[in-house]
């Protein structure tokens, strides 16, 4: 296992490319009736580089799983806009949101979501059968080598421990190439030892693939892996950080909730 | 999505093989149906070829009144019109009719009672015989008979034994000379035949100079139908030709009209198992899909469009409906042979063959079950597709019930529209808008039923159930909660129960008319009677004139003839014994207008009913056709008491119009009423020598006789209706287990804070009985009201009173709930056995 986890030296780092690759233009969001609305996103504007690895953290309530469901066409804002590359996605239809899915946006869940009744192998490949899509084979294997199952692609989720379930799901949602990967407190449900080889398959991901990564999370040392974090609180964007450390997120934290 | 569908089959096993079963059972009702009926199509087809084999031509009596009913016989004088037609070889005069009721060692007739019993000649010529000797030698005496493979193998007759046959003359002995099948066949579909020579038969049968039928053979290169043409041209337009290959479809066809009525009555309790086995797919994939939100969510999330969702939920009702058909069908051969004992139980042997599966059979049923399967699974899958993908990021509770006050509305409005129909079908009598309306009034109580079921089980189940601590407080409210799902469960059980509700109604109702009208109508004091259509014998009416302590004896008959195109029954009897103001009188038929007397000089007698449809009046004239020909009768009186028939002649009118002169009944009056017994014991002993077979009852043994017969139809169909009854159970089942699976959580709880499995058992079992018993109620009150109806409908009939059997609704409830309770001991034994551990890890 250790073998892989080492980055091989010929693998060439791929850059940020400064392109967003998603956007969120005065995004608000609010739930219930007039008199007892709350504002889970408040004015939101905020863009997400292409190839690089975000990390939108905030206390709870803060708004960052909301953040996250629109900017996947999962949930529909009140007013703004959110965009997938140039598309718009708040126009789109409900089936042109399933495409986008289908075909530019991959999904990692805190709680694996991983279809019981399917292999872990058979997880992978769905969203590509789902769009009735080749599975390109030579991909397949390398994503499936990343994330190390060994001889467990042919058992079920109920056979699979938390880290391994985690580990087919990131390989499901990096088997179609998406341009964007929401990650939703990816790391939440596993012991710090699974959550720090998933965090490091993700940074790989970026590294290696060019994958563009959003990830959720209120735990300073899965932010850490991240090349910049957005910070949220009561709905709104209020700070920023590039190539962060654990340490720093913390103080950074404190200083916020000062 | 192929594979989704797939791997959750086959996770699901016990639930898949629960759920496949509910489809094999209506689609092996289905296929039984039609295996059973082809089978015996083509078992008779190939009887009849064989038996008319040898006849190119056959020459009968002209008849109106259809194949099967008795045409009168024609002169022996034709046969020489016959034999002279050029290109007939051979040409042999035959007797074929009813009356030779054949009588065993212990008295009573042989084998059916309700099949006809045939008196015949054993043709002289081999070629035109139907029957071929197993045994013995054919009839050539006076004394000496040949019966049928049938007969002799109930009654354990063997060549050489004394049988005694009652004929036209009464009861005679003969010595069985042979032994006789019919074609392939032991009977002829379970009628007995008493063989004679012909000049025998010929006495017999009081036709004495005269045959019933004329077979003949064609001289070589002669064709059959030329032949029958020429026959035809030489015996006159009073006589009929036939060829042989017409006469044997005839007779095939007269079966088959036969078959179709009950197959088609058998068609309609397999499409009510059909229905049932509909609800509880439907009920089970709603669940399913309900239990599956978040998976669904997941397939929308990860990029499948609802078509795909709905597609994978639609393959899945496929496979099922697939493989449930494919056994259905097989189950099919197997429930042919069950519904072939129940032919038998209500009186018709089937000569057995070979098992005819046609193509039309397969495909009926295959896509019968396919398609019940998968048109219930619809709007589940429809829901299916409408979660939206959030829902696999949210832990959202069960979806809300929504939509309820729409679906109310609904249920009302189809309430309404089906009361409005079963209204409307009633005042019209119109089955058509009565079975329209039932099936509305149906739908729209499992759509209401939701809404009903927590105040239901507060009302009714919750004061028996707190006696019952915990278990039965957790499982009432676990009845309460999935309202919906206990609400389908129970609708699937209530349509069965409806249906033994409104037939025991109905059977209750057609009991206490008839009681009624026996009460008024009935003054005879003994009925005389013997079942089917040989009756008693005229010479065995004659002979209980001089016994002692009778007062008076009335012979009635019946007969068949026709107004316009209704082929119809008439029934003679003599004024004297209609007019309630004779001291001899037997029925009183309640006369509105006109006098009953009447009849004696010639007038017919017919009910207000007749009278009002066709706006008759007293002195009006009736024109109809009898087997002897086109007549005209005056109406001479107008009767309201239908329970004697329609119409009715005087029994020297009867003469007059039938060759046929056998008494179906013969009613007594005694000279005191206190010594009925003693009168009854005599007659009996008189009848012993004469007419054995014949029945002696006072009025009660009567009604009695005819109250059974009614409840061996409700038997009958209480017996088709469980079929639905135990699919709506296996529903019961299979919701329980989803039950259990749904609750793991907590069941695992309920066990970790000190419920044992006991307790946890009972839980579900409660649950279980308060479904079942909901869905029995339901369906007294539905079935009650529908039974009414029915009884309503009927009133021309007779059926005028109502009659509500408590007792019989009552052990139907109490017999369904234990039965929903024993479907639950495997869903209880699973949420029994679970891991407490594992399942309150589980989700």
């Amino acid at each position: 296992m250790a073998a892989v986890l080492i980055p091989h030296k010929d693998v060439p780092t791929v850059e940020p490319t400064g392109v967003a690759a998603s956007r969120m233009v005065q995004g608000v969001k609010t739930y219930g009736a007039a008199d007892a609305e709350v504002r889970a996103l408040d004015d939101v504007t905020v863009s997400f580089e292409s190839g690089a690895f975000t990390a939108i953290m905030g206390p709870s309530g803060s708004g960052k799983s909301t953040l996250m469901h629109c900017l996947a066409g999962l949930d529909d804002l009140t007013s703004g806009t959110v965009y997938v590359g140039d598309e718009n996605v708040t126009a789109m239809k409900e089936r042109a949101r399933t495409r986008l899915r289908r075909e530019r946006i991959g999904f990692i869940f805190q709680a694996y979501n991983l279809i019981p009744t399917l292999t872990a192998i058979e997880n992978i490949v769905l969203p590509k059968r789902l769009a009735h899509r080749q599975v390109d084979e030579e991909w397949l294997d390398t994503v499936v080598a990343q994330v190390n199952l060994g001889n467990r692609l042919d058992h079920t989720p109920s056979e699979l421990s938390g880290g391994q379930q985690q580990r087919v799901a990131v390989a499901r949602a990096l088997l179609s190439r998406p341009e964007l990967v929401f990650a939703d407190e990816p790391t939440g449900n596993l012991d710090s030892k699974a959550g720090a080889e998933i965090l490091r398959f993700l940074r790989r991901a970026v590294d290696e693939f060019g994958q563009t990564i959003v990830m959720v999370s209120h735990d300073p040392i899965a932010a850490s892996y991240a090349d910049r974090i957005v910070f949220l609180a009561d709905g709104r964007v209020i700070d920023e950080m590039s190539h962060p450390t654990a340490d720093a997120i913390l103080d950074h934290l404190k200083a916020l909730s000062a | 999505m192929t594979l989704i569908a797939w791997r959750n089959i086959m996770r699901h096993k016990s639930r898949t093989s629960f759920l496949a079963l509910c489809v094999v059972i209506g689609v092996s009702f289905v296929a039984g149906t039609f295996v059973l009926t082809d089978t015996m199509t083509n078992v008779f087809t190939r009887i009849f070829d064989q038996a008319y084999s040898g006849v190119a031509v056959s020459v009968r009596s002209q008849s109106d009144l259809g194949a099967d009913a008795a045409r009168p016989p024609m002169p022996d004088t034709v046969l020489d019109t016959v034999r002279a037609v050029p290109g007939v070889r051979l040409a042999d005069g035959g007797v074929f009719t009813t009356g030779g009721r054949i009588i065993d060692a212990d008295g009573n007739q042989v084998g059916n009672q309700f099949a006809p019993t045939f008196l015949a000649s054993w043709p002289a010529t081999p070629e035109f015989s139907a029957f071929t000797l197993v045994d013995g030698a054919p009839p050539a005496a006076a004394d000496e008979v040949v019966v049928d493979l049938g007969t002799a193998t109930a009654a354990g007759f063997a060549v050489g034994d004394d049988v005694r046959v009652q004929t036209t003359r009464g009861l005679q002995t003969f010595e069985l000379v042979g032994i006789a099948r019919y074609g392939t066949a032991s009977n002829m579909g379970g009628a007995s035949a008493a063989l004679f020579d012909l000049a025998t038969a010929q006495v017999e049968a009081d036709r004495v100079g005269s045959f019933d039928d004329i077979s003949i053979a064609a001289s070589d290169g002669i064709d059959a139908v030329a032949l029958k043409a020429d026959v035809q041209a030489a015996v006159g337009s009073r006589f009929e030709a036939v060829t042989g290959t017409d006469l044997s479809s005839e007779s095939a066809d007269a079966i088959t009209s036969g078959l179709s009525f009950f197959s088609t009555f058998l068609l309609v309790f397999a499409a009510v198992s059909l229905f049932v086995g509909a609800f509880i797919v439907y009920n089970t994939f709603a669940i399913v899909v309900a239990q599956r939100t978040r998976e669904m969510a997941l397939l929308r999330a990860l990029g499948a469009d609802g078509r795909q969702v709905i597609g994978s939920i639609l393959l899945e009702s496929l496979i099922i409906g697939l493989l449930a058909s494919a056994a259905g069908l097989v189950g099919g051969i197997g429930m042919a042979l069950g519904l072939k004992q129940l032919l038998s139980a209500i009186g018709f042997d089937v000569p057995t063959g070979t098992v005819v599966v046609l193509p039309r059979t397969i495909l009926v049923s295959i896509a019968g079950g396919v398609l019940v399967t998968m048109v219930a699974a619809v709007a589940p899958a429809l829901r299916a597709a409408r979660v939206p993908p959030l829902a696999a990021v949210r832990t959202l509770g069960r979806p809300t019930q929504a939509r309820r006050r729409g679906t109310v509305a609904v249920g009302l409005a189809l309430l309404v529209a089906g009361i409005a129909f079963v209204v409307l079908g009633v005042a019209s009598i119109t089955m058509v808008w009565l079975g329209l309306g039932a099936v509305l009034t149906v739908v729209s109580v499992s759509l209401l039923a939701p809404s009903i079921v927590a105040p239901f089980v507060s009302a009714l189940a919750a004061p028996l159930l707190r006696l019952r601590g915990v278990s039965g407080q957790l499982a009432e409210e676990n009845a309460s909660r999935s309202a919906r799902r206990t609400a389908t469960t129970a609708s699937a059980l209530m349509i069965g129960t409806a249906l033994i509700a409104a037939s025991l109604v109905l059977a209750g109702s057609i009991n206490r008319s008839a009681e009624q009208v026996l009460d008024s109508g009935l003054r005879a004091d003994l009925i005389v009677s013997a079942d089917g259509a040989a009756g008693i014998g005229s010479s065995a009416t004659e002979s209980l004139r001089n016994i002692d302590g009778v007062a008076a004896v009335a012979a009635y008959r019946f007969g068949a003839f026709r107004i316009g195109a209704d082929t119809l029954s008439v029934a003679a009897m003599d004024g004297s014994s209609l007019d309630p103001a004779s001291p001899t009188v037997m029925l009183d038929l309640d006369v509105v207008a006109g006098s009953i007397l009447a009849v004696d000089g010639g007038g017919l007698a017919v009910s207000k009913r007749v009278a009002d449809d066709h706006r008759w009046e007293v002195g009006d004239t009736v024109a109809a056709d009898f087997a002897s020909g086109p007549q005209s009768l005056q109406i001479g009186a107008i009767y309201t008491t239908t329970a004697f028939g329609d119409y009715v002649i005087s029994l020297a009118t009867h003469a007059s119009l039938f060759a046929d002169s056998t008494d179906a009944v013969a009613f007594v009056r005694t000279a005191d009423t206190t010594q009925v017994a003693a009168v009854q014991a005599l007659i009996t002993e008189r009848l012993a020598t004469t007419a054995p077979a014949a029945n002696v009852q006072d009025r009660e043994e009567y009604a009695g006789a005819l109250r059974a017969q009614v409840n061996q139809l409700l038997t009958l169909v209480t017996a088709l209706v469980l079929l639905a009854v135990v699919i709506a159970l296996l529903g019961v089942l299979i919701t329980m287990l989803l039950a259990v699976l749904e609750r793991t959580h907590e069941l695992g709880l309920l066990r970790a804070i000190g419920m044992d499995r006991a307790g946890i058992r009972s839980m579900v079992r409660w649950e279980a009985a308060i479904i079942s018993t909901f869905g029995a109620l339901l369906g007294v009150v539905l079935g009650v009201g529908l039974g009414y109806a029915l009884m309503r409908t009927l009133r021309d009939q007779g059926v005028s009173t109502l009659a509500m059997p408590y007792r019989s609704l009552a052990v139907m409830v109490v017999l369904v709930s234990v039965a929903g309770v024993v479907a639950s001991i495997y869903p209880a034994r699973r949420a029994a056995r679970l891991n407490v551990l594992k399942a309150i890890a589980a989700e």
